[in-house]
């Protein structure tokens, strides 16, 4: 599954999750290849077909970014369809949440799900949090596809360039909460969730004071660390929206993305000059 | 016998260095000979070796670690903040040693010559450009020196480095000496190298019979060392790590690193294998048995059992804290997590835990901790750095300590200059290293590390000695355990590691040494090669969903150990890097193999791998790569052995990428076009190391004896080096005529011995003469011996040092005395001159006297206290005196002043040796002897041309030792005599045993070295043919007269009146245990009393009948009388006993009866 998003404030969402996971990692890994064997080609792998490459833009660099999103429980048999999905981002840390609604109406154990869900409200769970940390391409990484001219058969393969990846992961925050809430009925209602936070704030400043001792720069960094994890939960949540790849506006996009350069590719550098900027 | 071809060196650079190579013959080859490929590819050898030399390995890793390893340790630690003002800082911006600025200007103290004599450090300043805030300004200060570092010889940092035979001789150098060694107080030490399991890598070990597996790493990172274990215990998988109580369900860690769900764990671990998902499927049980299912839940069960020590002062960190901290830095600590992506995390665990899966399914996938491809050695400058890096920290937090007590009395506004105070802190980094060298105990507060015996004094018994100590490698193993693997001989060695040089006993096999051509890598950078993989098609790890990274055909991609990612053409990438390295993109020492067991690509880019040079075999032709007119352009000098890397000819393959290649040993090999031959060997004979490689045709001794004389070559007197004449050494042992070997290997000329010979080519009858030669003893001729055949010389050095006191007054030096009667110079003075020091050349003998030293006699009071006496009075003698069986000449006398300004006299005194009875001697094939006679010259049997034999030799000796190389080398040596030449005992190669028969026949002797001999006494011709000829033969430093000793009476110990012990003291021989048990066997009551009490400490006691304690003058102290007391004699050790039990309040009471009533 691929994903296709931009912040909340320029009101200009578009998703694109057309483009199967499997597909995109084929693709990339091809133009990657692309990129490198020529140069170094022996003659024993004979070029079987050339396809002039073509470098697409989003239409807003600045405003837009391009991420991919992987799912990687979800078999590809099962992609997501009109599903009305929930995504959300912590943009200092680079995390994301997705969250996609569960299908109650197959192998679903209400009474565990209730149970679960502390009995508040007596409904379940419905909806499935997934989470992961963006890591960023810094370039190289890119989407694409080969399209095929109408007219003349010919072909040409579109790259986008790839702002990051992310690979998803279930949170269970209603075990968690469900522990949580038990700790706290364990303890009374004196602790609550707070005071760790509090906690925390305390060992940066600390960390912070006595990180020039004899071995300054492994407190720090070990404060470093946990003070990441604060950030992370102290932040909000900055909800995104989600367009299903019906929409029009992902299809515009897509539109745009395929159409919107013709320009082929050529190499300006040369071969040498490749080579040895690989290894620097 | 090659055709004569015209040469071409008319206008060829008159470099001076090359000089030899413009003589008509050149290492034994001739200049106009033609270069044919298959048998002159080891002219590479010595192009090898010009390059990297012996002990290039210390000089590339120290020289490494000043240029590169001293700024990453800088910028590790760069800045000294201050607790008291949050505004001051200091960062150090660079650091260099040696050079004050960048003009390049070397600083050092003295030549390193000059440091040997006066007993000083070789070092040179190391400076620092900081930046610090004073007041308001940031100040920038250049040029600031914190300390000395001691400098290795021939490092870049070295007054010697690239210094030409002229130029080394100016400053009284040795142009032959390795280097590779610092100088430390005058004393030669060497860091040996030191052999470690790697770091960072995976080693999976197996018990069978428990039905153990363990994964195991060690992670090292600048901060700390610490083992990260994946194990079975009832075939469930746990982690284990040192700093958590418990050992955790592996599912458990996983999903604390951010793996939730079961069906990732399973697809990472596992894969598709349904086998390896049964055997784990167990895991998942107990994960939800524990109610674990979640992160949040898992880093709460890791950090309730996490065993942390927290510094006071330190804030408490909830559980889930203390999970959180486990997993980023306490578990694998070498995977460093900047951001909060535990993924690479969770990698290396799941690919620990699947190498873990592998193994109980197989358990013939166990890695091989003795294999040497798991090796890494560490060098000089690893160590260096390590210390380095120690003291830095200290000199810093003390630096830092007296900042903040400066900062806390001053006022803010004031300023305050903080550079004022950092010279103070500058003698713990110089004295820190000078004591860890000196000393040989490295002691690293951060990593709880102690080691003793890392340094060792130079030996300079020999050249070779020297040399061999610098090829050493030791191991971390202990001596005592008894296991047999790390001692054996592993074939991962072959080529890497001398398969001879180890020692016997009980380092054997643990301390190894290097062979004759190989490199030591040091660290490359990780991050272009880790980019480098992902545009050769890697898929990243953060990229690569769980389901497909174990999916048949995928090879994971592993650099240092760590999975970066994947790649489904592995052959492919491969090659595409190995091209980029042929054709020098990458650094030459990255390697790069793939294991197909474990479907991985292996990425290197550590120091410390060993690894050696080979030909490259074009794939398509099967011919090798180097041909004819490469090895021309070599030795015209056009090319260096580098250019044979750059243009992909040669390639260096460390011992895991030697697994992937097929190596042929011979140009011949690969005629055989069924095999795909990868490399092709440069010279066989490089398997053997420096030491290994003196022996003349070592392959066809039985193979200890090869190990015996690698022991022994060390022990052989000889030249030492160039400047030999010119060293005070402690103790030096000269041969006075050296030769060079008759049948020389390719090796000595390589390391030059043929320049530094320790021996002489004896001419030797294997025979049987006079019974003086029973149990491997050697019959000397005796006008061999006045000829000068066997003659050493011994040098020892005394020193005596002028001490200045504190209250002004100092020792003194005073010229010898008159008798006051006949005016003649006293006898204890008679070596000595009118300045008090020996005087150069005199004899001295037993009790004379070489300084004449006074010390004052008051050297605490001040003069002003005891009032002005005359400086007569003011001394009492203090004389060093000469002490030894035979008289010595003394050879030097040098004054100088050392570190702290006090006066030094070192005297050298020299004894010329000619060998006598029991002098050891032995040949290149560690067939030992002593001397067991001297025959006269003219007892001695003669051939038909009167050659008498220097030595002869029992043929008992050869049967039992086959040692069928030194037959090989006397035919050889006897036809190089009567041929004029110098013959070849190279390993795998040398004169052929036949070409020497057939020289022997052309000049009329018989083809198998045999003459006929005629008795020297009768005259009649012996009965047998005699196996004569030349061997060269090294005279070894025991020497009877270091070792004879005989005492009748003497001193003794005071403590227990016995003899005292040991040759040094004058000591008596002891009658042991078991030779008391022999005695009492027999029977020898009386000899029994003699030799344990009569003649040691017999002592007359007065023992008081009544109370059964001992008294004294006939008196008992305890009954107060002298009626009962009974004087006799008992050994005084006993005395002592019973008075020591009396002192712990155990009274020993004797109860004598009569001797004559029983």
């Amino acid at each position: 599954m691929a994903s296709l998003f931009v912040t909340e404030e320029d009101l200009r969402m578009e998703d694109v999750q057309r483009v199967e996971d499997q597909r995109m990692d084929e693709d990339h890994r091809m133009d990657v290849e692309d990129a490198t064997t020529e140069p170094l080609e022996d003659d024993d792998d004979p070029i079987v077909e050339s396809i002039p490459i073509v470098m697409s833009q989003l239409e807003d660099r600045l405003r837009q970014s391009m991420h991919v999103f992987q799912y990687m429980e979800r078999p590809l048999s099962r992609s997501l369809g009109d599903e009305h999905v929930q995504v959300a981002i912590k943009k200092e840390s680079q995390y994301v949440e997705v969250r996609i609604p569960v299908d109650t109406s197959k192998f679903y154990d209400t009474e565990r799900a209730e149970g679960w869900n502390g009995g508040q409200e007596g409904s379940g769970i419905d909806e499935q949090a997934l989470q992961g940390v963006l890591d960023r391409t810094d370039g190289g990484v890119y989407m694409g596809q080969v399209i095929n001219n109408r007219g003349n058969g010919s072909k040409t393969l579109m790259i986008v360039p790839i702002d990051s990846t992310v690979q998803l992961r279930h949170s269970f925050k209603y075990l968690d909460d469900l522990d949580a809430s038990r700790t706290v009925q364990h303890r009374g209602d004196t602790e609550h969730k707070a005071v760790t936070n509090i906690q925390i704030l305390q060992t940066s400043a600390k960390a912070s004071s006595q990180a020039h001792g004899q071995d300054g720069s492994k407190k720090s960094t070990l404060g470093g660390s946990l003070r990441l994890v604060k950030k992370l939960r102290e932040e909000e949540w900055a909800h995104l929206a989600w367009e299903s790849s019906s929409k029009l506006q992902t299809t515009n996009l897509k539109q745009h993305l395929v159409s919107s350069n013709s320009e082929v590719l050529t190499p300006k550098t040369s071969k040498e000059e490749y080579l040895s900027s690989l290894v620097l | 016998m090659p055709s004569k071809r015209p040469h071409l060196d008319s206008d060829m650079a008159s470099d001076e260095a090359f000089l030899d190579l413009l003589k008509p013959t050149y290492k034994g080859k001739g200049l106009t000979d033609e270069i044919k490929t298959a048998e002159d590819k080891w002219n590479l050898l010595p192009a090898f070796l010009k390059v990297k030399g012996l002990v290039k390995q210390h000089l590339d890793s120290f020289n490494y670690f000043v240029d590169v390893d001293l700024k990453k340790i800088i910028k590790a630690n760069e800045y000294v903040l201050s607790d008291v003002d949050p505004e001051f800082f200091l960062r150090y911006t660079d650091i260099r040693v040696g050079y004050r600025s960048r003009d390049g200007r070397k600083v050092l103290d003295g030549s390193p010559h000059e440091c040997r004599l006066r007993d000083i450090t070789y070092s040179a300043p190391i400076v620092v450009d900081v930046e610090y805030t004073r007041g308001r300004k940031i100040i920038s200060h250049k040029n600031l020196e914190i300390g000395r570092m001691p400098i290795m010889l021939r490092s870049n940092k070295c007054m010697l480095a690239n210094a030409n035979e002229e130029q080394m001789s100016v400053m009284q150098e040795c142009p032959l000496d390795p280097g590779g060694y610092f100088i430390v107080n005058g004393t030669e030490k060497v860091i040996l190298v030191q052999e470690q399991l790697s770091k960072n890598r995976i080693i999976v070990e197996a018990d069978e019979k428990k039905g153990l597996v363990q994964a195991s790493v060690t992670s090292s990172t600048h901060e700390r060392k610490s083992k990260t274990y994946v194990i079975t215990k009832n075939s469930k998988i746990y982690l284990k790590h040192n700093s958590i109580a418990e050992d955790i369900p592996i599912v458990i860690i996983l999903k604390a690193a951010g793996i939730a769900s079961d069906l990732e764990i399973l697809q990472l671990v596992c894969g598709n294998n349904s086998q390896y998902q049964d055997l784990f499927a167990v895991n998942f049980e107990e994960a939800a048995r524990l109610e674990v299912f979640t992160q949040e839940q898992a880093l709460n069960y890791v950090g309730r059992r996490v065993k942390t020590i927290r510094r006071a002062g330190a804030p408490k960190l909830s559980q889930l804290q203390e999970g959180i901290e486990a997993i980023l830095t306490t578990v694998i600590a070498h995977i460093t997590v900047s951001d909060l992506q535990f993924r690479e995390k969770a990698l290396f665990m799941t690919s620990m835990t699947r190498r873990v899966l592998m193994t109980m399914d197989n358990p013939k996938m166990v890695d091989d901790r003795d294999y040497v491809g798991n090796k890494r050695l560490e060098l000089a400058g690893q160590l260096m750095a390590l210390l380095f890096e120690d003291l830095f920290k200290n000199f810093n937090s003390d630096f830092k300590a007296n900042i903040d007590k400066t900062l806390k009395k001053r006022s803010l506004t004031a300023e305050y200059d903080a550079l004022l105070n950092i010279q103070i802190h500058s003698s713990g980094l110089t004295q820190g290293m000078n004591r860890a060298i000196s000393t040989g105990n490295w002691s690293l507060k951060r990593f709880k590390m102690e080691r003793a015996g890392v340094t060792h004094v130079l030996s300079r018994l020999s050249y070779i000695s020297a040399l061999g100590m610098m090829t050493r490698i030791s191991s971390q193993f202990e001596k005592s355990r008894k296991v047999s693997g790390p001692r054996a001989l592993q074939p991962s060695q072959f080529g890497m590691l001398c398969t001879s040089d180890t020692p016997e006993g009980e380092a054997c096999g643990l301390v190894k040494n290097l062979a004759l051509m190989t490199h030591i890598t040091t660290d490359d950078e990780e991050a272009p090669i880790k980019r480098l993989c992902f545009v050769l098609g890697c898929e990243d790890i953060l990229n690569i969903d769980s389901a497909t990274l174990h999916e048949a055909g995928n090879y994971s991609i592993f650099l240092n150990g760590t999975l970066i990612g994947t790649t489904r053409y592995p052959i492919e990438f491969v090659h595409q890097f190995r091209t980029l390295r042929r054709t020098g993109r990458v650094s030459e020492f990255i390697s790069i193999y793939s294991n197909s067991h474990q479907s991985s690509v292996n990425i290197a880019t550590d120091g410390g791998r060993i690894c050696r040079p080979l030909i490259i075999v074009d794939p398509e032709t099967n011919t090798s790569r180097v041909k004819a007119e490469h090895l021309v352009k070599l030795l015209n000098n056009e090319w260096v052995f580098d250019d044979f890397l750059k243009y992909g000819l040669v390639e260096y393959l460390d011992v895991n990428e030697e697994n992937d290649s097929l190596i042929a040993l011979y140009d011949k090999n690969l005629e055989d076009k069924s095999e795909s031959y990868t490399h092709l060997e440069i010279e066989p004979f490089t398997v053997l190391g420096a030491v290994a490689g003196l022996i003349p045709y070592p392959h066809h001794n039985q193979s200890p004896r090869n190990t015996y004389q690698c022991a022994m070559g060390k022990q052989a007197i000889g030249a030492i080096a160039y400047n030999q004449f010119k060293r005070i050494d402690t103790l030096l042992y000269l041969m006075v005529y050296p030769q060079q070997p008759m049948v020389k290997t390719k090796t000595i000329e390589l390391i030059d011995y043929d320049k530094l010979p320790a021996g002489q080519n004896a001419t030797v009858a294997v025979m049987s003469y006079s019974g003086y030669d029973i149990e491997d003893a050697l019959v000397l001729n005796k006008a061999s011996l006045d000829r000068g055949f066997g003659r050493c010389q011994v040098l020892k050095k005394s020193t005596v040092v002028l001490k200045k006191y504190q209250n002004h007054t100092s020792d003194i030096l005073q010229g010898y005395r008159k008798e006051n009667e006949s005016g003649k110079i006293i006898f204890p003075h008679q070596a000595i001159g009118a300045d008090g020091l020996g005087e150069v050349g005199l004899r001295i003998e037993n009790g004379q006297i070489y300084v004449n030293k006074y010390v004052p006699t008051n050297a605490h009071e001040t003069v002003a206290a005891t009032g002005q006496m005359p400086q007569q009075e003011s001394h009492r003698e203090a004389p060093s005196y000469y002490r030894g069986p035979e008289p010595s000449y003394i050879d030097q006398v040098m004054c100088t002043t050392s570190d702290n300004d006090q006066t030094v006299v070192k005297v050298l005194l020299r004894q010329t040796r000619r060998p006598e009875l029991g002098d050891k001697f032995s040949s290149r094939h560690g067939q030992k002897g002593v001397c067991g006679i001297i025959v006269n010259h003219q007892d001695l049997p003669f051939n038909d041309m009167g050659v008498t034999p220097d030595i002869i030799m029992n043929p008992h000796g050869f049967p039992s030792r086959m040692t069928v190389g030194k037959m090989i080398e006397l035919i050889s040596g006897k036809a190089g005599v009567l041929n004029g030449s110098l013959e070849y005992g190279t390993c795998f190669g040398g004169s052929k045993l036949e070409d020497m028969s057939k020289i022997l026949v052309e000049k009329g002797f018989n083809y198998s070295g045999k003459d006929m001999l005629y008795s020297g006494i009768t005259g009649e011709c012996l009965q047998a043919y005699i196996f004569f000829g030349p061997i060269y033969y090294q005279k070894l430093k025991h020497m009877v007269m270091d070792k004879m000793h005989a005492r009748a009476r003497g001193p003794r110990a005071v403590l227990t009146r016995q003899p005292t012990e040991g040759r040094s003291r004058d000591g008596g021989l002891r009658l042991g245990e078991m030779e008391r048990d022999c005695v009492i066997a027999y029977g020898a009551s009386q000899l029994l009393l003699e030799r344990l009490m009569l003649s040691s400490d017999a002592f007359e006691v007065d023992v008081c009948n009544q109370c059964g304690l001992m008294g004294y003058h006939s008196w008992c102290p305890t009954c107060k009388s002298s009626e009962y007391v009974i004087k006799m004699t008992i050994p005084y050790a006993a005395k002592l006993l019973f008075q020591e039990l009396l002192a712990m309040n155990i009274a020993p009471r004797l109860k004598l009866g009569d001797v004559f009533q029983m």
